[in-house]
């Protein structure tokens, strides 16, 4: 009886034991990814960085004592469309957070149909249509939509609503990667934004485009800034004072436009925030030219060049005092006669990072305790005054305003 | 001749990629932001394009002395209330290697 015991019992729970690790690690899923990989020289200095494809694979269950396993050439195998490709080198790090990733470098191309197989678990390989470098078709992808709801306290009854959306339509990335210079990516994108409002506030406008973009970035001493070449084809509305139409065509025009932070513009700010330990990252100078030739407009009359200059820039000093402050001016052109050629506007904002959600979960700690508040991801919000005044486009018209908002970002 | 690969050493190189895009903070005491929501702390007019800032700031640092890693150009996906921590061990452990 004691003997079949052993056959029944013992003898399957030590085969299931001894088998355990053979299992302990199964192939899940493998991803093929662009990779920078610094190059180096005879003297190993680095020398350039390329490009190149590798393939990630998460495996579940993988142990420290299973390196062997993991490391062993034999046991992977990577086909596509039936032909075996070569592996050069397995990278595995039984770090605890990347203990389940193998790297695989090789000659992978970027095509579909590549196979992998690790101890007899074949999976196919994807690609990750957000992998940075590639080109990719997306409506909706990197829209960003801004929507911001203030009251005019000088005029209480009178509300506007300033709003930025910006489509993607399609990208290609063109990432170059040199010392201090990157080139990232051409864009198509859809743009609209402007200012809706009461009537009575004639401040109603908005700006359409098409556009075509190139974002580089570039490193000067070891900040990074960016910058933005666009061409676009943009049509503005405008409410005219004796319309009942809130949106008049007033400029269906090209539009050359260039946006730069200005290096160590944010310096004193980065180096305040690492004195006084404030995360919010420092912002820049940034400057926009904006170069319009002559357009036409609704109504089919020609509309004059002009050029439209903005710059902001912002002093993080605390999380309870942000002062970020805009400065605008057009310059039109071969405009006759008395007719103001220029426009100024400027804006002045103080802000208040104000953590609602983290007051309210204070006073729930009252009650809980610290290990339940700790597991509550806690938001952040803002609220600020601003004070405005001076034309800008597309409206146009001659505002002083006093405002106060509440937003989640600033 | 690359760094080893520790926690540590990939803390280090997290906190020197955050002081490229400007986190002044990064600079004087790292381990203070890792609970830190990052989105909110960014200005309204740079986050956009945060994600693309953080890898170039990723591909400058990490494949440099004196890390000399690889780093895989994948962009990390930021929300509302992304913590740096969570950019840390969702994204940054998992782009860069050896």
């Amino acid at each position: 009886m004691t003997y079949l015991k052993f056959i029944y019992f013992i003898l399957p729970v030590f085969f299931f034991l001894t088998d355990v690790n053979s299992f302990a690690q199964t192939l899940e899923k493998a991803e093929l990814v662009r990779t920078l990989t610094p190059v180096f020289g005879p003297n190993n200095e680095i020398i350039s960085r390329k490009t190149e494809f590798t393939i990630n694979c998460t495996l579940s269950n993988a142990q420290i004592e299973n390196e062997a396993i993991i490391k062993d050439m034999a046991n992977w195998k990577v086909t596509a469309h039936g032909k075996i490709m070569p592996l050069n080198q397995i990278i595995w790090v039984p770090l605890q957070m990347k203990i389940n990733t193998v790297k695989l470098i090789g000659e992978f191309k970027d095509y579909e149909g590549l196979t992998i197989e690790f101890l007899n678990n074949a999976v196919f390989v994807t690609m990750d249509d957000q992998s940075f470098g590639k080109s990719r078709w997306g409506f909706g992808q990197s829209t960003s939509f801004d929507f911001n709801g203030q009251r005019l306290a000088s005029k209480k009854s009178l509300f506007s609503f300033d709003y930025k959306f910006d489509a993607e339509i399609l990208e290609r990335y063109l990432m170059t990667p040199g010392g201090r210079f990157w080139l990232d990516k051409v864009s198509l994108n859809l743009i609209s934004n402007g200012t809706i409002a009461n009537k009575e506030n004639v401040r109603n406008g908005v700006q359409n485009s098409f556009s075509c973009s190139l974002s580089p970035y570039y490193f000067m001493s070891g900040l990074i800034y960016r910058g933005e070449f666009s061409l676009s084809y943009q049509m503005e509305t405008q409410q005219l004072i004796n319309s009942d139409k809130f949106f008049n065509v007033i400029n269906k025009h090209f539009k050359f436009g260039m946006e730069f932070e200005i290096p160590y513009t944010n310096f004193p700010f980065y180096k305040l925030h690492a004195k006084t330990g404030y995360a919010r990252l420092a912002m820049p100078l940034t400057m926009e030219i904006e170069y319009f030739p002559k357009g036409e407009d609704g109504f089919g009359n020609t509309t004059f060049k002009r050029i439209d200059f903005k710059s902001r820039y912002e002093m993080a000093f605390s999380p309870y005092f942000i002062v970020q402050g805009e400065w605008h001016a057009v310059k039109f052109f071969n405009i006759p006669g008395n007719v103001d050629k220029n426009a100024y506007y400027f804006s002045i904002a103080f802000a208040q990072d104000i953590d609602v959600s983290k007051q309210i979960l204070d006073i729930v700690r009252l009650f809980t305790g610290d290990k339940f508040i700790n597991e509550v991801p806690q938001g952040k919000h803002f609220i600020f005054y601003r004070i405005s005044s001076g034309k800008r486009s597309p409206a146009f018209q001659d505002v002083k305003e006093h405002l106060l908002g509440f937003g989640t970002y600033f | 001749m690359t760094s080893i690969f520790l926690e540590e050493n990939l803390k280090k190189a997290f906190c020197k990629m955050l002081s490229c895009m400007g986190i002044g903070a990064a600079e004087a005491d790292c381990e203070s932001l890792f609970h830190k929501v990052i989105k909110v702390i960014v200005p309204g007019s740079m986050h956009n394009d945060l994600p693309n800032r953080l890898l170039s700031s990723a591909n400058s640092v990490c494949t440099k002395e004196p890390f000399y890693w690889r780093v895989d150009q994948k962009l990390p996906h930021i929300f509302e209330d992304t913590t740096f921590q969570e950019i840390f061990n969702n994204w940054f452990i998992k782009i860069v290697n050896p």
